[in-house]
């Protein structure tokens, strides 16, 4: 009974051998072997392309948690992409996906640390993700 | 030209995320002609803050734009964190708890690197694939 996920990269062309990892995390609520029990799954239309979309959309902190998040570009289009940022004044761009491009990584989320934002190249591009997390402190919500 | 192709799947048991199982699979491929990789790569994370000597994945500007990372943090404890940043404002990324393990495409244009505040030096692995410029 766990939340994981499972990673293979391959390819056959890369370097002179064929090259193939796989790995897979659990996933636990932060420091611990408690199993994550709290999940978000959103597909969301970027309607505009100046107005960031903040995941979650609201400012749900807890100074320690553990947070891991799958986001996907939902355009067929392969020149359409959305920007993935840190929360900030203008923000911090870190992540490229496009269309049809996915991530997944683990994060913080706390005061300091910020939210992440999510910018598209041109209004309308859809997205989906899913927000796995522990117990959000819905009291410091803004 | 060469192809590489990452794929994932999520999967919770019933009960746990939600009252019924679930299960997400995705896969992207990216084929490029004159890919370049770092290869598979392996450090001890010395740096306990952000610091110039924090573990260096990716320098900016070295891929063209869109360059993929992998990255896990191979502590067998979910308590090692190594922290990843980004170079120019110092700013946090990821919280990889040991055992976790990321999977972005970047924009490219900006370092980033890692470091492991509990100072036990827990070992990083990554990958970076892309079009070198």
């Amino acid at each position: 009974m766990a939340t994981t996920a499972t990673l293979t990269l391959t390819s056959a062309d890369i370097a002179g051998d064929p090259v193939n990892v796989s790995t897979t995390s659990t996933f636990t609520k932060a420091g611990g072997t408690v199993d994550m029990d709290q999940i978000s799954y959103m597909k969301v239309n970027l309607g505009s392309a100046t107005d960031k979309v903040l995941i979650p959309a609201s400012h749900e902190y807890n100074t320690v948690n553990s947070n891991k998040l799958y986001i996907k570009n939902l355009s067929t289009v392969s020149t359409e992409y959305i920007t993935i940022k840190i929360e900030g004044s203008t923000g911090i761009p870190f992540g490229k996906l496009y269309g049809g491009q996915w991530a997944f990584f683990p994060y913080n989320q706390n005061d300091a640390a910020g939210l992440i934002e999510v910018l598209p190249s041109k209004a309308g591009i859809d997205m989906e993700y899913v927000w796995i997390h522990e117990n959000v402190d819905i009291l410091a919500d803004d | 030209m060469a192809t590489v192709t990452a794929a994932i799947t999520l999967t919770s048991a019933a009960g746990d995320l939600t009252t019924d199982a679930l299960s997400l699979s995705d896969s992207t491929s990216m084929t490029i002609t004159g890919m370049a990789t770092t290869g598979l790569a392996r450090a001890k994370v010395q740096a306990t803050a952000v610091h110039a000597t924090a573990t260096v994945l990716y320098t900016a500007d070295d891929y063209a734009a869109g360059p993929h990372l992998y990255i896990k943090n191979t502590a067998a404890s979910a308590s090692e964190y190594i922290w990843v940043y980004e170079d120019t404002n110092d700013r946090v990324i990821l919280k990889m708890a040991g055992g976790d393990w990321a999977f972005m495409p970047l924009k490219g244009d900006t370092t980033i690197k890692a470091y492991a505040p509990s100072g036990n030096n827990p070992n990083v692995e990554w990958i970076v694939y892309g079009t070198d410029q």
